[in-house]
């Protein structure tokens, strides 16, 4: 009996080891982070998923990293936010003074809105650190991708807004 | 030993449950998170029309143009299924959209089914809300047949770095002849849409686009189609048939059609313009052979102009004032004996206002001035109630 529990707790440790991969896990984290950066000599540190703090069922996971000889610590945020019928991913990066430093799209599944990956207008968003910020005024309209862009642009904040807080804990 | 087990599981369940977020989501989200799912969405466009002319009682018509409802489903992260079953006037059946997609990168996918051509703004983005008036440019119904369809097979893809997208398909052509020619002077190709139902081939077509949108509030697209029209006069020809063979030549027509246009936002400020010319090649003989009267060029543009007074204003509500001015000739040019039938020279201008409620739920106003340069004037009243979720 005592053999046979055992088993089963190896196997729930196998489960939730397996399962536990989650929403960008560290391998893939890393290289879409060092893509982004255009380093390859970026390690992540430690992982702190913040999905309860949007409270909207949506994913959201940071990784601190700092770059090679430099003490400062920045942040990859992995999170998600919903087209019009599908969610895409996206990676924000925060500088050490707490604002953007840039955005990246990682995987748009939609047929239509696409749009929004364009590193141009993903661009509008870099140096952000809080405030207002509206699509169609600090924002700027993408026809074809007002769903996705309204989107993106209403949950930025919320996901500079909780690494704020969290790095000043 | 069996304590220390049990202390095991449940230390795992409970970290699992603070790891994995996804435990504590609802089968909706469940459902929206997953890799594997499908998705369900429409649109409908509910209007009434008023026509108005001098001197001539005439009934407004109410009707549910448009009932449209999306199906979706994707097998993984690389490879979706898109349907749009429509019920158009509420009798008649259609499918509209009915394609897989592959992406192999974001910039190369694999598409095939039953495809929008894409032409012009509204053939791609006809739902309701995605544009002003009750009803569509009317450039986009005489010249650009929407809602275009038909079979296809072709790449599509994205350059996120240079702001660009592309479309490229070989598609089935227009029906131009299946006992009788299909093309006329009054409104081109659109009695020749085959729309992926038990449609026939006898030569295949090529539609491309380029859409860049890497200036602020601005896209610019660029379409074009080229090829020949369908004939049922090829099917079972034998080789050595010259006289059927030429009958059958005859029966179809050399279509190259281009297309410019632009969207344009700043602000509570819109606008969009689209230009289109076809050139029509072989209409002598498709006229002499079905009696049509086919042009040999079709040509027209349209501009809008429009502002969201309601900008600013957090609510998620817009209210556009619009204009926007046509003309477009579907005898810009005839060919042969055929000569230029002045009523197919159009101009027409509509002027109303739009509510959206949401950004999916809107409210439509706006009269219509038609004139031709055959000096007919007349307009039409319309209301419309748009959806599209």
């Amino acid at each position: 009996m005592n053999r046979l529990l055992l088993l089963i707790a190896l196997m729930a440790i196998s489960v939730s080891a397996f399962s536990s991969d989650g929403f960008y896990p560290e391998n893939k984290a890393l290289s879409q982070l060092q893509k982004a950066l255009k380093n390859k000599d970026l390690e992540l540190g430690d992982c702190i998923d913040l999905s309860d703090e949007l409270a909207e069922g949506r994913n959201l996971v940071a990784y601190r990293f700092t770059y090679p000889g430099e003490a400062k610590q920045w942040y990859a945020v992995f999170t998600e936010s919903k087209g019009r019928y599908e969610m895409f991913d996206y990676l924000v990066v925060i500088n050490p003074k707490g604002e953007i430093e840039t955005v990246k799209v990682l995987k748009y599944r939609s047929e239509h809105g696409g749009e929004i990956a364009s590193s141009k207008w993903l661009s509008q968003f870099e140096h952000y650190s809080g405030g207002d910020l509206y699509y169609e005024e600090e924002i700027s309209a993408i026809s074809g991708a007002t769903i996705s862009a309204m989107s993106i642009t209403r949950d930025i904040p919320k996901v500079v807004r909780i690494i704020q807080s969290h790095s000043n804990e | 030993m069996l304590f220390v087990a049990l202390l095991f599981i449940s230390a795992q369940l409970f970290s699992q449950n603070q790891t994995n977020n996804s435990s504590a989501l609802n089968a909706a989200e469940t459902l929206l998170n997953s890799d594997s799912k499908l998705s369900i969405g429409g649109y409908a466009q509910i209007d009434f029309n008023q026509p108005l002319s001098d001197g001539q009682r005439q009934n407004a018509t109410l009707d549910v143009h448009r009932l449209v409802l999306l199906f979706g489903y994707r097998f993984g992260e690389k490879t979706s299924f898109v349907s749009e079953i429509e019920l158009e006037h509420v009798q008649e059946v259609y499918v509209e959209q009915a394609f897989m997609n592959h992406e192999f990168l974001p910039w190369l996918n694999l598409r095939g089914g039953l495809m929008l051509v894409p032409m012009g703004i509204i053939n791609e983005y006809h739902e309701p809300p995605t544009y002003n008036g009750v009803e569509r440019p009317n450039l986009d119904s005489k010249i650009v047949p929407t809602t275009w369809r038909e079979v296809g097979l072709g790449f599509t893809g994205r350059l996120d770095n240079a702001s660009l997208k592309y479309q490229l398909y070989v598609m089935n052509g227009f029906n131009g002849y299946d006992g009788g020619g299909k093309f006329r002077g009054s409104d081109g190709f659109r009695k020749g849409r085959q729309k992926g139902a038990e449609s026939f081939m006898s030569s295949p077509t090529l539609a491309a686009r380029i859409d860049y949108y890497g200036l602020p509030g601005l896209k610019l697209g660029l379409s074009t189609y080229n090829g020949k029209s369908q004939s049922a006069l090829y099917d079972g020809l034998a080789d050595d048939d010259d006289a059927a063979l030429a009958m059958a030549d005859s029966s179809v027509v050399g279509i190259n059609m281009l297309g410019f246009d632009a969207r344009y936002r700043n602000g509570g400020f819109e606008a969009r313009g689209q230009f289109n010319v076809a050139n029509i090649s072989n209409t002598d003989e498709y006229n002499d052979l079905t009696g049509s009267d086919l042009g040999s060029q079709m040509l027209g543009w349209y501009l809008e102009a429009g502002y969201n007074i309601l900008h600013g204003n957090q609510s998620g509500q817009r209210l556009v004032p619009f204009v926007r001015y046509e003309q477009y000739n579907t005898h810009s040019k005839t060919d042969g004996n055929l000569a230029v039938n002045d009523k197919y020279n159009r101009t027409d201008v509509t002027v109303g206002a739009g509510w959206w409620l949401t950004t999916g739920t809107v409210l439509k106003a706006d009269y219509q001035f038609f004139s031709n340069a055959n000096d007919s004037n007349s307009g039409q009243f319309n209301l419309g109630i748009g959806i599209w979720f």
